[in-house]
């Protein structure tokens, strides 16, 4: 039981993770910005493929493969440094303060011009590059055997979760952007530069999408699609846990990659679906979400 | 220090503010009086930029500040305190006046909490979990932590205790003395009268009067008219007798 148990919750968890990075960063910048951004799988996916094609040139050139690592960061922080502000000094700003339906099909406008900037630079063929995940190799502990780089992905996610409190509840950073949410033009009064508070939001969101497709592609590869399935499932997040809450995306992630993962081990034909009736079952109980609220901070 | 210039101001279609000049020099205090809806706020708002369709000549110093961004407006010096203050609710005492203060002004926290010394004792309380005595005073600390050249103060009175009205008295006119223009819209004719030297009347979006306390005194004809109070005597009057708690 054990033994078939243990690689069940390790996958979940694994799963959940990659799921939390693509979620976290929309709910952080609808949070902020109010601004929901359909191609935010997009920039999970980008930042998938660009680790990709710099793992695979780190493997083609003979590099140390440690290198690759170097690559998985490089490329979400590239993504991050040049989408993000290139974005949101443009279409994002442009549509902040409109209607949901204008930002809604605005996204969904960039979020096609991305897909399809992503199938003339990459291709249409699926990258698999797993050099991270061979080096670092597996554990073997009571007769189980772990993947150590998901425990690695398991603790980033931690990791992420404790830096983002830390950063709303203990920074300037989080206490301008809790003052920019709060009362835009009583922040703009006393000299805050809303327009950077935003510009920085929106790119540490970008930031944590690509760093997710980035740290996923050792463990699943990256094929075209992606964008769309991130989205998806980042929208089943936000739903499940209310848009707004860092806590709520965590926990929420969790309950879609467990509901994800047991239809794979227990009944792959329903593993697509298996996120959207967590959804349901949790939306049916609390149409709020799970902690309902929209707030970044409580002191 | 501030002129102003011909000043409109549109919500949509309506024409609210209509053609204003004001002018207030350094470490002067400037009344703007009017009746609910003359536009006074909107006056103040448009002078921070905070009113997308406004026109108009604004200067500080010479300056043009006009259709600058809030808040470089803001970081030029001209300040607004609003109507109902603005406090962060989420945030700490402490952290609401850390948001406003910049590296390298001269203005810091500690300063604030010498002026004043109730929000030192309450710095950890939550924004909302103050007095709104205390909130204002937050209010105006955190917009002198702006290093402010004119401060435009909405409404700094309302629903505050006598006691705290003649302790606004004292503070707003220890910041003129430090050379600080101040522009400070009432209800609270009281208020006015003790702390400002000249005073504006708005009415239907235009200056109908403008004059130092000694011609604002004896142009009954305006105070009846564009304010609606009670006879000159009876607030002179008040005004005296804050004048003399001030003094005790
Ligand atoms: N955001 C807005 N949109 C449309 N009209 C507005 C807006 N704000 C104010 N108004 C209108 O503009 C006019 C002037 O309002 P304003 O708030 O400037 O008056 P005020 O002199 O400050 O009044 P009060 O003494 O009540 O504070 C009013 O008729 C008001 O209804
Ligand atoms: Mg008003």
């Amino acid at each position: 039981m054990s033994s078939a148990f243990i690689p069940l919750l390790l996958d979940s968890l694994a799963s959940a993770a990659l799921i939390f990075f693509a979620a976290v960063g929309l709910t952080l910048v609808f949070s902020v910005l109010k601004v929901l951004n359909v191609a935010h799988g997009s920039l999970y996916s980008i930042g998938g493929y660009l680790a990709a094609s710099l793992s695979l040139f780190v493997a083609s050139r003979g590099l140390n493969p440690y290198f690759s690592f170097v690559a998985l960061l490089l490329s979400a922080a590239l993504v991050a440094a040049v989408l993000g502000p290139l974005l949101e000094a443009t279409l994002i700003r442009w549509v902040c303060g409109k209607s949901e339906a204008v930002q809604i099909l605005a996204t969904f406008g960039l979020f096609l011009i991305l897909e399809d900037l992503q199938r003339i630079i990459f291709g249409v063929q699926s990258y698999y590059e797993d050099t991270p995940m061979r080096l670092m190799g597996t554990t073997t502990l009571g007769g189980v055997v772990y993947l150590n780089y998901q425990l690695v992905l398991i603790g980033v996610a931690l990791a992420v979760i404790f830096g983002l409190r830390f950063l709303i509840r203990h920074t300037r950073l989080g206490r301008l952007m809790a003052a920019v949410v709060a009362d835009r033009e009583m922040a703009q009064s006393i000299g805050i530069n809303t327009d950077r508070i935003f510009l920085l939001a929106f790119s540490l969101g970008v930031f944590l999408a690509a760093l997710g497709g980035a740290l996923s592609t050792p463990t699943s590869g990256i094929a075209p699609g992606l964008g769309a399935d991130t989205m998806v499932l980042a929208f089943a997040v936000a739903a499940i846990g209310g848009l707004g809450q860092i806590e709520g995306a965590a926990l929420a992630s969790l309950i879609v990659g467990v509901a994800r993962v047991t239809a794979v081990y227990v009944a792959p034909e329903f593993d697509a679906v298996a996120p959207y009736a967590a959804m349901l079952v949790v939306l049916l109980v609390r149409p709020y979400g799970l902690l309902g609220t929209m707030k970044i901070r409580k002191v | 220090m501030l002129s102003v210039r011909d000043l409109h101001s549109y919500y949509g279609k309506s024409h609210i503010v209509q053609g204003v000049d004001l002018d207030i020099g350094a470490g002067e205090i400037v009344s703007l009086l009017g009746r609910n809806g003359a536009g006074k706020t909107t006056t103040l708002k448009s002078l921070v930029g905070l009113v997308s369709g406004s026109e108009g000549r604004v200067e500080l110093d010479g300056r043009r500040i006009d259709g600058n961004r809030t808040c470089a407006i803001a970081r030029q010096g001209v300040v607004l305190v609003p109507e109902h203050r603005g406090i962060f609710a989420e945030l700490t005492v402490e952290e609401n006046l850390a948001i406003a203060e910049r590296r390298g002004s001269g203005r810091t926290r500690s300063a604030v909490y010498d002026l004043f010394p109730r929000l030192a004792e309450r710095r950890c309380n939550r924004g909302d979990a103050i007095s709104g005595g205390e909130q204002q005073m937050l209010a105006i600390g955190r917009a002198v932590l702006c290093s402010p050249k004119v401060l435009l103060l909405d409404e700094p009175t309302e629903g505050l205790a006598p006691v705290i009205v003649d302790e606004l008295i004292r503070i707003v006119r220890g910041l003129a003395q430090e050379g600080i223009a101040v522009l400070v819209v009432e209800q609270n004719i009281r208020f006015c009268e003790a702390v400002a030297s000249r005073h504006y009347i708005l009415s239907q979006g235009k200056i109908v009067f403008e004059g130092t306390s000694d011609e604002f005194g004896r142009a009954s004809d305006a105070r009846e008219t564009y304010l609606a109070l009670g006879s000159p005597g009876k607030s002179a009057g008040d005004a005296q007798t804050i004048r003399q708690g001030i003094n005790q």
